[in-house]
């Protein structure tokens, strides 16, 4: 649902220990942040290690591992994710390739004692900003 | 000439997900229009889609939400609260868990004005009576969605409806959605994914597979659905379909029911809202897989004069048509087929 906004454009800013970028959820409701079954984020190819990343919601940054622990705190339907990957430098280059995996568990869907999960995919292309300090 | 009671029309804003999640429109946006284009006066909201935070609600939301209700002309009809038992990673809420988290739901539903609350399945017939305590209290109506893969036949429902007539209150009923009770694939998914590029011989492949479904016994347990889902999966896989071809194979058994619309009249005593879901209206003004002079005929029969929210949900691949528009035409149909039930 929704796959093609997940990537929000332009969103791709540089800083000094990593990137940044902003996701939307591709779902039509808030879902808890235990909800994020996968979130996997790669820039020219280049697959960033799972525990590189953290993601932020209402000002608040965790990490993957974390986030799945947490059910009282949501991701709401308006709101950008801001995932982060640490320690990694982007190519120099104009066009950057941004590919995204999502997994989200649907908690009112359960079949057989587990919840039904979706999973959607997409890749942009777009520049790096530099973060303004 | 005895006088026939009528139901009475409204949708959910769910109609308009694609502009709400778009951020084109806000909620107050999409309130205000249903009352300028007058696709209400019945207002059906979900919880969580539209309300950040939810089922706390920001200080003055209420307030202002009535406010703006009010102003629009409109009247609440549900909101649609969700039985969220998956919420951690490892295991199912327990039905101590699931009861709080639904009386959170009741308590913000009575505290905007809401009259009815959609629940949904993992809410069980001893879960159910332990709510109506709460919503006796809280004056509310509680419906259990009827949603595919579910119908009137599946244990669980008529599980529910042995509880009701054992309970007989009148604050406990169901939500018939009438996505459970297609007659075929809507012509335009079809269309849609053919353009998007997906085989012929594939979208023809799968048709046949749903009407095949459509023939056979009805889904009655998790593993009649798991059935489907991997027969729909195995045809992906051997057209290399990829997410295309996913999408429109899973969509089709969690969406596209296979009840006979006729059906819902077994259930019609203990109806207390309707979602009047619906995909297409084609040439001729009709809704070409959910026969509406079946669905609102038995309705209106039935002595239903309670809401239906329309619920337009073709959004899902037709990016094309506009969704005010929509539920527009969808309310033309409904007009026209309960003028002449009315009448009758």
């Amino acid at each position: 649902m929704f796959r093609e906004r997940m990537i929000v454009d332009d969103s791709l800013v540089v800083d000094d220990g990593g990137y940044s970028m902003r996701v939307r959820i591709p779902w039509y409701r808030a879902l808890p942040l235990s909800c994020i079954l996968e979130l996997s984020v790669a820039v020219d190819d280049h697959v960033a290690p799972p525990e590189a990343i953290t993601i932020e919601v209402d000002g608040v940054a965790r990490s993957l591992g974390d986030a799945t622990r947490v059910w009282d705190q949501s991701w709401y339907v308006l709101d950008d994710l801001v995932v982060h990957v640490a320690d990694v430098r982007l190519e120099d280059q104009v066009e950057h390739e941004v590919s995204l995996t999502l997994g989200l568990r649907i908690p009112y869907l359960p079949m057989h004692g587990k919840p039904v999960t979706i999973t959607e995919r997409y890749t942009k292309t777009m520049p790096a900003k530099e973060h303004a300090a | 000439m005895t006088t026939r009671l009528r139901p009475k029309l409204g949708v959910t804003l769910y109609s308009f997900t694609p502009y709400f999640h778009g951020r084109q429109y806000t909620f107050w946006d999409l309130i205000r229009i249903t009352g300028e284009r007058n696709l209400g006066p019945g207002l059906e909201v979900v919880g969580f889609q539209s309300i950040k935070g939810f089922p706390k609600l920001p200080d003055g939301f209420a307030t202002r939400f009535r406010h703006a209700v009010e102003e629009a002309g409109l009247e609440l009809s549900a909101l649609g609260a969700n039985a969220d038992a998956g919420l951690h990673q490892e295991r199912l809420l327990s039905d101590d868990e699931l009861e709080q988290y639904m009386l959170a739901q009741l308590e913000t539903a009575h505290a905007l004005g809401f009259p009815t609350v959609r629940v949904q399945y993992s809410v069980t017939p001893d879960l159910m009576e332990r709510l109506l305590p709460h919503a006796e209290r809280l004056d509310l109506r509680l419906g259990m969605e009827i949603h595919a893969p579910h119908s009137v036949h599946h244990p669980d429902m008529l599980a529910l409806l042995e509880r009701y007539e054992k309970l007989a209150s009148p604050n406990l009923g169901f939500i018939p959605d009438w996505g459970s009770s297609l007659t075929r694939v809507p012509p335009s998914m079809i269309e849609t994914y053919r353009e998007h590029g997906l085989p012929d011989e594939l979208l023809e492949r799968f048709e046949e597979t749903w009407n095949e479904f459509h023939r056979g016994p009805i889904v009655k347990s998790d593993d009649d659905q798991i059935v489907q889902y991997q027969r729909m999966g195995q045809l992906g896989e051997e057209f290399g379909g990829g997410d295309l071809a996913e999408h429109l194979l899973i969509n089709a058994i969690g969406l596209f029911g296979h009840q006979n619309p006729e059906d819902w009249k077994a259930f019609l005593p203990w109806v207390v809202h309707v979602h009047g879901k619906f995909y297409d209206i084609d040439a001729d003004g009709n809704e070409p897989s959910i026969p509406h002079e079946v669905v609102l005929r038995d309705l209106v029969e039935g002595g239903y004069d309670r809401y239906i929210s329309t619920e337009w949900e073709g959004w899902h691949w037709n990016k094309k048509d506009d969704p005010f528009d929509m539920v527009a035409k969808q309310h033309s149909l409904s007009e026209r087929v309960l003028d002449s039930l009315v009448r009758a």
